[in-house]
This record gives structure tokens, C-alpha cells and sequence, in this order.
């Protein structure tokens, strides 16, 4: 029985493909160029060639469909929220009609493509995640912050920050299910009862699990120390990043794509 | 009135590429009086089997029984399992969240619906079992010593009167008199018929204490049988994932070398008995 999803927004799924292969700082910039992309969608047909771009993309880089699919489950209510915020609260033609509830022609369209925005969005961005390693991720965030360190932009702490973080999401779920295990076999009952209750009934797992993120911080503070972690400055790398000609190959392409894309939407 | 494992199959994550055979066609018979001690390397499948015997996980293939109820998504047969089936799971004191000690035992308790009288019945008496003295009763859990708070959590698990107790690994990390102590209190239990099932890596341990013994190789059983007869076969052949315990190496040393002293575990014993050997 599952009690919480483990291929959780976020985690590396390794494997031999070209999309593996390519430098962080490659795989960084395409996808803020596609997501950059996916928000200026607007027709229904545009949306049909983002979706075969994902399938082709997910075939490249050898993640099956599902697990593409499954890291965005997390989402999903979010996604459904936003659709639903533009489909009740967007001004048009009426359709349909309930106190002070009304849908609108206009805002059907608008929840269609706000909600499919924001789920292409992620599953894109899941793409980076899965693909590369938190270590990789957070080398090309460092080295296409570093021009902003003369401007006293801590770029080491961001990108060492949000590796750790990274690092730890996968751990945090399975650390929770674990204690969620441990009060479900002492009888808890987390899904009976009014709001209250059902939240009260999460303190048992709530109160071990800070206390386990708070030992864990010390003792990675403590190893990195140990290990003599004393920031960026002077920091040398056993393998330095590599901008090789597939990069640049793969660069232009999404540069490409998208300029179709977005051209094609802005034709129609 | 027992829990049986039948051809237990577990597959982590099926269909992903974490996908995990854990389990493969593992029986199990645990009746309540007796100890079964369940052994195995790491990673062998030992606390996956665990979580199966209270409905925490469910078999993928192969069935598992707990007083004739089988474990299904079924909301009131869980909670009908797990009400039998205590489980002290590995590294307990992670599960710690009470103010005091003595809400922390009464979450269980309170869980399964006791009377306010009961349950401070059955939390005094678990206390006492368990060797926690009563000024700890108000006390935080989180300032508890390691060993205290490993204590707290199997009586945690105790007060709510598990037919069944499972303990994954109870005694790592442990010093040798608390073990002794923890060891002689299951065997307690053993006597108001409780089915204690012990997960451990030490197979010197098993032996001297269980009735029967399911040895797991990632994820199936390489032996189930009595303490007895798992002596005789190590000594025969070496079973995959085990070595001998010391004291058994020593006895198979001295056979090798003609002298006529039984397998025992007991060190006091096999003294003795070559005392007489050289004697002679
Ligand atoms: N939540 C999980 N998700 C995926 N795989 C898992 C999970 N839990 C266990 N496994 C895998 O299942 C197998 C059996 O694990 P299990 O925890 O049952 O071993 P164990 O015998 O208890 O080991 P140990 O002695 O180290 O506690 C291992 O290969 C492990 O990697
Ligand atoms: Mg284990």
C-alpha cells in the first residue's frame, strides 16, 4: 500500500540518454526558453504540438510516459484550482447561470488553457529534474549565476542551498510515510472526523518529523564541516562542466521549437 | 487462531523503474505462545515481511491471515489487524511526538477506543514491565536517554495488548544488560500467549531464543525450521547470507579435531563438556 507517492516532484531518475548527457547549463536554459514558450500558448492546436513534444522528449531521454505523467500528480489540485478560479471569475458571454456562480464562454477557454499551461509547465520542468542530478543541477545554476557575484549575488549558497534542498524532498517523503507507518500501526485514524480533528489527528506525524529535520540539518552541518565545507571561494571541482557541440546543437534546436511553436500560435 | 503467510509476494514501486522484487513466495506460521525469530542480511526483505503481518503493506501475491482475517484494503479489516498485530518498527524512537511519556503510551490505547480507567491501568503496567520508573511519566519522551526512549516505544506499542507482537531489530544499539532484559521480558509475553516475531541479525540471538526460525536471501527463504535443525544444517553446509556464531565455529573447530562435544550455544556447557572430553 502506498501512502504517499515516491516519484515525488523532483527526483532523478538515472539512465544513459542523450538528454542525460547534456551540460546542466544546457538543460537549465532550454527549458526556461520552453517554458517561456508554454506561457504564451493560446490555441488548442499549439497545445496538441506541446503534448507530441513531450512524447517525443520523453522518448529521447528514455523516462517512460508514466513517470513523466506521475511527477506531476502532486499538481494536479493546484492545476484544477487555477482552472477553476478563471472558469468561475472571468467577464463574457454567459453560459450558464447559479446565484452568484457564473460561467462564461470566455472562461471555459480560459481555465482550458491556464490549467493546461501550468500542467505542460510542470511536466516540463519535471524533465530537468529527472534528468539530471541535484549535483549537476545546482553546478549549472552556480556557474550561470557566477557573472552576478560581483554584484555581491551569493550564487554558490543559492545553488548549495537548493541542492540540499532538492537532495532532501525525496528523503522527507519517504522519512514521512515511515512515521506515518509507525502511528497507523499504533491504531491512528487520520481519515474520519470534521476538519479539526482529521488535522489534529496529523500532530503524531507532524511533531516526529520536524524533529527530524531539525537533527538532520545539524548533522549535515556538522559533516559538511567536518568534511571542511567552507563556501565557494577556492572550491575546485573533480569534474568540471563541459559545454560539448551537442549542447549547442541542443540550444539552437529549442531555440528553434520554440520560435515555431510560438510563431505557428501567434499564425493561427 | 494464528497468522499465516502464504506464498507472500512483494514488489516495491511495480511498473517504474524503482521497481523492487522484495518478497518472493515466503510461508510463515506464527501462533500466539510461541517465538518466531526471523533473520536474514540486510536488505534480505525482513522489515517488508513485518509491515505485511499488520496490514501496514499488502501482498502483492500470495496471502497473509491474521486470525482468520485477511489482510485487504478493507478499511475495519485493517484496523481489526492492526489492532492484534503490534509492530515495533526499526528505529522506533522516530515515531516520538507526545508531550509526556504517558501520552505517548496512551496514543495506542486511546487509538483503539480503551476506557479512560483502562487505559492508566495498562500504561502503569507496561511502565512496570518495561522497567520505566513512574517519575518518568511526566517527563518529555524527547528527554528520555536512547535506551529509555527504545523502551518507551515497544511499550507504546504494549499497552494497547497486541495478540501479536512484531519487534524489527529491537535490540540494536542496545547495551547487553538492557538486551538481557528486553530478551526475558518477550519471554514473558511468550507465556501469556503472545506470538512474538523477532527480527534480528543475530542469528546467535535466534537461536537461543526461538521456537522457529525463517532465515530470508533477498527476499526468499533459504530455511524455516527449529533452532535445532538449523544448527545441524549450518553445520553441514553454510546456508547463503549466514555465517556460524562464534561459539558454533568453536564446536565445529574441536569436532574437526575429534573431541565428541555437542553444538550448544550455552559457552558454560561446552566447557564442561570438554573438560570431560580431555579427562578421558
Ligand atoms: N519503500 C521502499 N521502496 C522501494 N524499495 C524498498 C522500500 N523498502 C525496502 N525496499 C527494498 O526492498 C528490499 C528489502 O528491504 P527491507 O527493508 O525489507 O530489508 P531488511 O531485511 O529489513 O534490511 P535491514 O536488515 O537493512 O533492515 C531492499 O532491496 C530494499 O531496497
Ligand atoms: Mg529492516
Amino acid at each position: 500500500m502506498k501512502f504517499l507517492n515516491h516519484l515525488t516532484l523532483g527526483q532523478y531518475i538515472p539512465a544513459d540518454s542523450p538528454v542525460h548527457r547534456l551540460d546542466p547549463r544546457c538543460k537549465i536554459l532550454s527549458v526556461v526558453l520552453l517554458l517561456a514558450g508554454i506561457f504564451m500558448v493560446k490555441h488548442p492546436v499549439a497545445f496538441v504540438a506541446w503534448g507530441i513534444f513531450l512524447l517525443f522528449l520523453s522518448r529521447f531521454s528514455r523516462i517512460p510516459f508514466r513517470v513523466v505523467i506521475q511527477g506531476a500528480r502532486p499538481v494536479i489540485i493546484l492545476v484544477l484550482f487555477t482552472a477553476g478560479i478563471h472558469l468561475f471569475l472571468t467577464r463574457g458571454v454567459i453560459l450558464w447561470e447559479w446565484g452568484i456562480l457564473s460561467v462564461t464562454r470566455e472562461g471555459v477557454g480560459m481555465a482550458f488553457r491556464m490549467g493546461l499551461r501550468l500542467f505542460f509547465l510542470v511536466l516540463f520542468a519535471g524533465f530537468l529534474t529527472l534528468t539530471t542530478s541535484p549535483m549537476e543541477l545546482s553546478d549549472g545554476l552556480e556557474r550561470l549565476f557566477r557573472p552576478f557575484q560581483r554584484f555581491g549575488f551569493p550564487a554558490h549558497e543559492m545553488a548549495m542551498m537548493m541542492t540540499i534542498a532538492l537532495r532532501f524532498i525525496p528523503t522527507l517523503f519517504d522519512e514521512t510515510d515511515r512515521i506515518l507507518r509507525a502511528q497507523l500501526a499504533r491504531g491512528a485514524d487520520l481519515d474520519h472526523g470534521g476538519l479539526l480533528r482529521r488535522m489534529k489527528a496529523f500532530i503524531p506525524v507532524l511533531v516526529p518529523l520536524f524533529v527530524i529535520v531539525f537533527q538532520r540539518a545539524e548533522d549535515l552541518a556538522q559533516a559538511m564541516e567536518a568534511r571542511c565545507y567552507r563556501g565557494g571561494t577556492g572550491r575546485s571541482r573533480m569534474n568540471p562542466l563541459r559545454w560539448k557541440r551537442a549542447d549547442t546543437f541542443a540550444m539552437a534546436g529549442t531555440l528553434v521549437i520554440v520560435a515555431v511553436f510560438v510563431l505557428m500560435d501567434l499564425g493561427a | 487462531m494464528s497468522i499465516r503467510v502464504d506464498s507472500l509476494g512483494h514488489v516495491y514501486h511495480p511498473g517504474t523503474p524503482l521497481e523492487t522484487k522484495a518478497l518472493c513466495g515466503v510461508d510463515l506460521m506464527v501462533e500466539p505462545g510461541t517465538w518466531v525469530a526471523i533473520v536474514g542480511q540486510t536488505g534480505s526483505g525482513k522489515s517488508t515481511l513485518a509491515q505485511h503481518l499488520n496490514a501496514l503493506l499488502l501482498p502483492t501475491s500470495g496471502s497473509v491471515e491474521v486470525d482468520g482475517i485477511p489482510t485487504t484494503a478493507e478499511p475495519s479489516a485493517l484496523r481489526m489487524v492492526r489492532r492484534k498485530v503490534g509492530l515495533v518498527f526499526q528505529y522506533p524512537e522516530h515515531q516520538l511526538f507526545a508531550e509526556s511519556v504517558l501520552e505517548e503510551m496512551a496514543f495506542g490505547p486511546r487509538n483503539w477506543k480503551f476506557s479512560e480507567e483502562d487505559i492508566r491501568e495498562t500504561t502503569t503496567r507496561t511502565m512496570k514491565l518495561l522497567g520505566l520508573s513512574e517519575e518518568l511519566l511526566t517527563r518529555s519522551p524527547f528527554q528520555l536517554s536512547g535506551g529509555q526512549k527504545r523502551r518507551l516505544c515497544i511499550a507504546s506499542v504494549l499497552a494497547a495488548r497486541p495478540d501479536y507482537l512484531v519487534l524489527d531489530e529491537p535490540t540494536a544499539g542496545m547495551d547487553a544488560p538492557g538486551r538481557r532484559e528486553l530478551l526475558g521480558l518477550l519471554k514473558g509475553l511468550v507465556k501469556e500467549r503472545i506470538g512474538i516475531v523477532h527480527i534480528t541479525h543475530d542469528l546467535e540471538l535466534a537461536l537461543a531464543m526461538a521456537e522457529r526460525i525463517l532465515v530470508l536471501e533477498k527476499g526468499k527463504t533459504v530455511f524455516c525450521g527449529t533452532p535445532g535443525s538449523l544448527m545441524d544444517e549450518l553445520v553441514e553446509r553454510p546456508i547463503r547470507g549466514l555465517c556460524l556464531p562464534p561459539i558454533l565455529e568453536l564446536v565445529s573447530g574441536l569436532r574437526d579435531y575429534g573431541y565428541h562435544v555437542p553444538f550448544t550455544l550455552d559457552a558454560v556447557e561446552l566447557a564442561d563438556r570438554l573438560e570431560k572430553e580431555i579427562r578421558t
